[in-house]
């Protein structure tokens, strides 16, 4: 069984691949994995992220995020993310890690609770994390292989042609796990960049979406996305993830970051300025 | 001027018609516009300080308004009803108007257990299994914002809780969500042992379906009553028929009319065809009524039409002016509620006053006209049960007048002093699901509901700091915390919840659910990062973006509002307090505001009947020319009201919508009687010399046509008992007993104070056919404006003689004098030898003024050359009409000084020259 591992940031970003002629016979199984394929992907990433979730009212809650993000050898997907604003929460970690046969952990760290992990329940991945309106889910990586990709008709926005495919669980396992029945997912046929994500629950009804903006190209052929937009339509709420700062970078990733005692050395934003002010992966 | 106004049915019967036509027509097309409100927004006063404040709370924490799907079955927490709960879940969800849902399926929940904590919704989807349903039970069980507010103790109820948003452009918006909701869960009923919707569309369709059922019910019914009574006592079909013409007419009026202004038919409005129908046949009677005794007074043989036109004309002119002062009356009993400021009181207020005040229009033009053109030219009605209600009362008057007047006067002081001590208990309510029968389904739903999970009455208390992210800090949530044991102090509160409960229970959690740590967190940065758990519209209702705002949700089941608003006032007083000088508290909830509503119910109560006496009494001053008339015409109303608001404090009726218009709807119709007692009196004195004989005669006149009505009116409210709007039956129990008490006080004690003053009516004066100009010659009236001449006229008895009539006769004796009012009397005297010495005397002249200082033999004939109306001065009555027309009878006791001394000087002088007697 062949696993590729997508990151979410990824889920937008994509290989630079013309889709040819014989695209038009191609499924929505192989539209997927080749844009997956074609993806020069990064297994070590480290963003600066301003998440701001704002309510129906058009309040806004402003945050400060570190994402630090690595693939390892051994197919072990870990990721740290670390509040830096406001001063009330900075501080506060969230670890996962996700291992190749399917076990996941996920971990918090509340500087104010003390100098401990607490254990986040893994198997309720389709929760809501950290009061933002992505789910565990969706910040994970995902298994293709748990999918069924449909691929539907071709669509043209603004005469940019779209392929549109709809991703469907394999068993009633998945689905209950991922918190949704199915997906609609929107990808450019020029780059097989992942524009838009649809989610419908169980009654068919969209209740969030997740579109991609402000697409850049990187490094020759990859494409990401500098603004990532959650709405949820249910709770009339959204949350808007602007990447700040990107670095693709082992040294900006390293493995002592994922441990307990990294986390809880409760390192400041001001050590990472520092880092960053050195970096040669700027964006 | 009068004359010419009253008498436009009569003279112009084919114009009349066709422009009352035309204008039923006109209006009628208003009818369609009218709209039906049963909303909560009419119970709210318009001036309520908290309003902008509520608006903004609601918009910052959502609403306090929700509807509850309300579900209990046996075997809950299974897989099969849990699926079918979530089907429900998402069938209620993809109704437009559904903003959020809160249910088991979006409930979150945090539990904590050897390290590891999972915040989660309690049931993303139905369960698979049992054990994960009795699982998700569990954790329903443990956590305490759920158990009681949205799943039972013993888990086998639970709740939907509904956020409305309504359609503001579909006026019927409440009812379409209420057909929704039902033919929604209807196809679920069968799969839950019970299973049921309540909330603001239910409580508004319901409210909408009595208010159709009652209207379609009551209005018939008072009608079938009305006819009933006035064949009955008045043995007349005519009688029975023309009220309700006139009564529908008026209906169709008002109902169009409001449907042009945009005014709504409301909960009270059931009562409007009910209302028109029996008060609007009181003029009617009191019209034919008198339009039988013209038919008995201008009987014109076998012509027909000239008897039927004679007895309508004599109806017009007794029955118009009282009749006009009776509808402007009872209009102003009516419109002195539309200062109140609840918009549900001020719109019956309108409606109430247009289709009384249209009643007395049409019945003015409308039923002469009828009367005059198929009016029965002979009075139909068997007098024997007239004759036993006028026997009646008047032996009943007489008895209690000569021997018990001090004993049922102090009874009566006794009786009321007894009456206002009970007044002192009346309570007041305004409690929208108190306006239902306790035997309502709905009443019953709600008790359901109320028995398993906390009240779906909410209220908020919102507390504002001054500094920014105040609600992160603990010492400022401990206040909270505070406030919400002081509201469980109070005992009547079901619940209260807020952002402390949340953070105590996080804290419970992350130690492993250990009860010792259901506390708030010590430090800010804990508090705001155990908040992280929460999806911030999990936090919405209890906190603002900016935590400088936060918001404590308290649920309950009170329906009184006197306990509500008493306890609310205490809690507002401690909340402040405990919230200290920095931070501002505001308990606020649109049902606090519609139950605040009393107290302007109470204020607006005391100034409709303030402003109402006053005007009445002026009225009744011009009316009757005379301040002190007008303040003594209250007196007989101001008995029933007083014995009204003991009737509600002895039998424990509040002070609602309802109840709270009794009062001035029933000095309105009080004083009718009063009116219609005084006018009788003051025609009556005019031709009697005894004062005590002309009241008998007013009561065994007026007795009939007012029991008949006061009889009508009390059965027409008695039928709103059967109303099944608690307001409205209270409403028609009082209003029914106030009429009997009104009836009573007009024809005991009415007649007890007539006797005791003398009015004379604005209408008399001003309609006196006399030759003022040429009066006002007359040595009698000299010094006397032609007002005063008026009123004098009017003061003492008058008499008509017809030609030929003998007035005076010599040798008998007599002690008045007289003056010509018109006509021509001639006067013999036999005082030269046998050779009688005639003058013929018009009007102005004055004649056997002798006898008005001592009774002695008349020296002269009196004879009436033609038809002679003639005004009788005696000492007796003069010295005691004094006391009530000091003025006019002092100046006129002048005058006739000086005519007798003139005339004894000059009797003198004769004497002197032949040594004759005087003459008169």
């Amino acid at each position: 069984m062949i696993t590729i591992l997508l990151l979410s940031a990824m889920l937008i970003g994509a290989s630079e691949v013309q889709a040819g002629a014989d695209s038009a016979d191609w499924s929505g199984h192989k539209i997927i994995l080749t844009s997956l394929q074609k993806h020069q992907y990064y297994p070590y990433v480290f963003e600066q992220q301003t998440m701001i979730l704002m309510d129906q009212h058009g309040h806004r809650d402003v945050r400060s995020v570190r994402r630090f993000s690595r693939l390892d050898e051994d197919g072990t997907a870990r990721f740290v993310l670390v509040f830096d604003y406001p001063e009330e929460v900075s501080g506060v970690s969230l670890l996962v890690e996700q291992q190749p046969e399917q076990v996941r952990s996920s971990q918090i760290y509340l500087p104010a609770f003390g100098k401990r992990l607490i254990r986040s329940d893994s198997s309720r991945a389709s929760q809501y994390f950290m009061g933002s309106d992505f789910s565990l889910r969706q910040i994970m990586p995902e298994k293709i292989e748990d999918y069924h990709y449909q691929r539907g008709k071709d669509l043209s926005i603004q005469k940019t042609p779209y392929f549109r495919l709809t991703a469907l669980p394999l068993n009633a396992l998945i689905a209950r796990n991922d918190g949704y029945a199915k997906r609609e997912l929107l990808l450019r046929q020029d780059n097989l960049c992942m524009v838009r994500v649809d989610y419908f629950n169980h009654r068919g009804r969209l209740f969030k979406r997740l579109s991609a903006h402000d697409l850049q190209q990187i490094n020759g052929p990859m494409w990401r996305a500098n603004m990532l937009l959650m709405e949820d339509f249910e709770r009339h709420h959204k949350t808007l993830i602007k990447i700040e700062n990107r670095v693709f970078s082992r040294d900006y990733v390293p493995r002592y970051i994922f441990t307990a005692k990294w986390l809880m050395g409760n390192h400041k934003i001001t050590q990472i300025n520092r880092l960053l002010q050195q970096g040669t992966g700027k964006n | 001027m009068f004359e010419k106004i009253f008498f436009v049915g009569m003279r112009y019967r084919v114009v009349t018609l066709l422009i009352l036509l035309l204008i039923t027509v006109l209006t009628s097309l208003g009818l369609p516009e009218l709209r039906v409100d049963t909303g909560l927004a009419s119970l709210v006063s318009g001036h309520d300080p908290h309003k902008a404040d509520y608006d903004k709370i609601t918009a910052e924490f959502g609403s306090d308004l929700q509807t509850v799907i309300y579900l209990h079955d046996a075997k809950l927490w299974t897989p099969e009803r849990l699926a079918t709960l979530e089907s429900l879940h998402y069938a209620l969800k993809e109704l437009p108007f559904v903003e959020r849902l809160e249910d088991v399926f979006t409930l979150q929940v945090i539990a904590g257990k050897d390290g590891a904590v999972a915040a989660h919704i309690l049931l993303k989807e139905a369960p698979d299994s049992i054990e994960a349903a009795q699982k998700a039970k569990q954790e329903a069980l443990y956590n305490p914002l759920i158990k009681g507010n949205f799943v039972s103790s013993d888990g086998k109820s639970t709740a939907i809780i509904l956020s409305i948003h309504p359609d503001p452009h579909d006026p019927d918006f409440d009812h379409h969500a209420y057909v929704a909701l039902e033919q929604l869960i209807s196809a679920y009923q069968p799969q839950f042992d019970e299973l049921f919707q309540m909330g603001a569309p239910r409580l508004h369709a319901e409210l909408k379906t009595i208010l159709f059922h009652d209207m379609r019910f009551l209005a018939p019914l008072s009608a079938s009553v009305l006819m009933l009574v006035v064949v009955f006592f008045l043995r007349s079909g005519t009688a029975a028929v023309l009220p309700l013409i006139t009564s529908l007419l008026s209906l169709i009026w008002t109902f169009g009319i409001m449907g042009w202004w945009g005014v709504p038919l409301n909960i009270l409005s059931v009562m409007l065809p009910s209302l028109v129908i029996v008060m609007g046949s009181t003029e009617s009677t009191h019209m034919i009524t008198s339009y039988f005794q013209g038919l008995i007074r201008h009987n014109h043989g076998e012509d027909k039409a000239q008897t039927v036109a004679s007895a309508t004309r004599y109806m017009m002119l007794h029955m118009a002016v009282p009749t006009v002062l009776t509808v402007a009356t009872t209009a102003l009993g009516f419109a002195s509620n539309i200062l109140n400021n609840i918009g549900l009181i001020q719109d019956f207020a309108v409606a109430s006053t247009l289709a009384i005040s249209f009643n007395g229009i049409i019945t003015l033009l409308f039923v002469p006209l009828i009367l005059q053109t198929f009016g029965p030219g002979f009075d139909t009605r068997h007098n024997s049960q007239r004759y036993r209600i006028s026997q009646m009362f008047t032996h009943l008057f007489q008895v209690i007048k000569e021997r018990f007047y001090y004993l049922f006067l102090f009874a009566i002081v006794l009786l009321c002093a007894f009456f206002i001590q009970q007044a002192s208990r009346i309570h007041v309510s305004n409690d929208p699901m108190s306006y239902l029968q306790p035997s309502h389904p709905l009443i019953k739903d709600n008790e359901t509901i109320h028995r398993h999970l906390s009240g779906m009455k909410i209220f908020f208390i919102t507390l504002e700091a001054t500094r920014e992210k105040a609600f992160l800090d603990p010492k400022y949530i401990d206040r909270m915390v505070e406030i919400q044991s002081f509201i469980n102090s109070q005992g009547v509160f079901d619940r209260s919840t807020s952002l402390a409960d949340y953070l105590a229970l996080t804290n419970r959690e992350l130690h492993d659910g250990n009860p010792e740590y259901y506390v708030v967190p010590r430090t800010r940065d804990l508090v705001a990062q155990y908040l992280m758990f929460f999806h911030r519209t999990v936090l919405e209702p209890y906190v603002s973006h900016d935590y400088r705002r936060a918001n404590i949700i308290v649920r309950h089941n009170i329906s009184d509002s006197d306990t509500l608003n008493r306890h609310i006032e205490e809690l507002r007083e401690a909340a402040q307090n405990i919230a200290g000088v920095d931070v501002h508290v505001l308990v606020n909830g649109e049902n606090l505001m519609v139950n605040a509503a009393t107290e302007d119910l109470l204020w607006a109560q005391i100034e409709s009947l303030l402003i109402l006496l006053l005007v009445i009494a002026l009225l009744m001053s011009i009316m009757f020319t005379s301040l002190k008339g007008g303040l003594v015409a209250l007196v007989p109303n101001l008995i029933p009201i007083t014995l009204m608001f003991g009737m509600m404090g002895l039998m424990d009726i509040s002070l609602n919508p309802g109840t709270v218009m009794v009062a001035v709807v029933a000095i309105g119709i009080a004083i009718d009687g009063t009116i219609h007692l005084f006018s009788r009196y003051n025609t009556l004195t005019r031709k009697a010399s005894d004062y005590d004989s002309a009241v008998l005669h007013t009561v065994r006149e007026e007795s009939t046509p007012m029991v008949v009505t006061s009889l009508a009116l009390a059965l027409g409210f008695a039928i709103l008992i059967f109303s099944d709007f608690t307001l409205v039956a209270q409403f028609g129990a009082l209003a029914a007993a106030t009429v009997l008490f009104a009836l009573f006080s007009n024809l005991i004690i009415t007649p007890m104070i007539m006797a005791r003053v003398r009015l004379v009516s604005l209408h008399q004066i001003l309609s006196l056919p006399l030759n003022i100009s040429k009066l006002a010659t007359s040595p009698l009236f000299q010094g006397l404006s032609h007002y005063e001449i008026r009123k004098a006229i009017l003061i003492f008895e008058s008499v008509h003689y017809h030609q030929g009539d003998v007035l005076m006769k010599r040798g008998e004796t007599g002690c008045s004098m007289f003056m010509v009012l018109s006509g021509e009397v001639e006067v013999v005297c036999h005082t030269v030898g046998d050779h009688p010495l005639t003058n013929t005397l018009s009007e102005g002249s004055i004649f056997g003024e002798i006898g008005y200082t001592r009774e002695l033999p008349r020296t002269v004939n009196a004879r009436a050359l033609k038809d002679v109306e003639v005004l009788i001065f005696n000492y007796r009555r003069m010295k005691r009409d004094l006391q009530f027309f000091p003025q006019i009878v002092a100046k006129l006791n002048f005058n006739i000084s000086r005519i007798l001394g003139e005339r004894l000087a000059d009797v003198v002088q004769r004497m002197k020259g032949c040594g004759k007697p005087p003459s008169d």
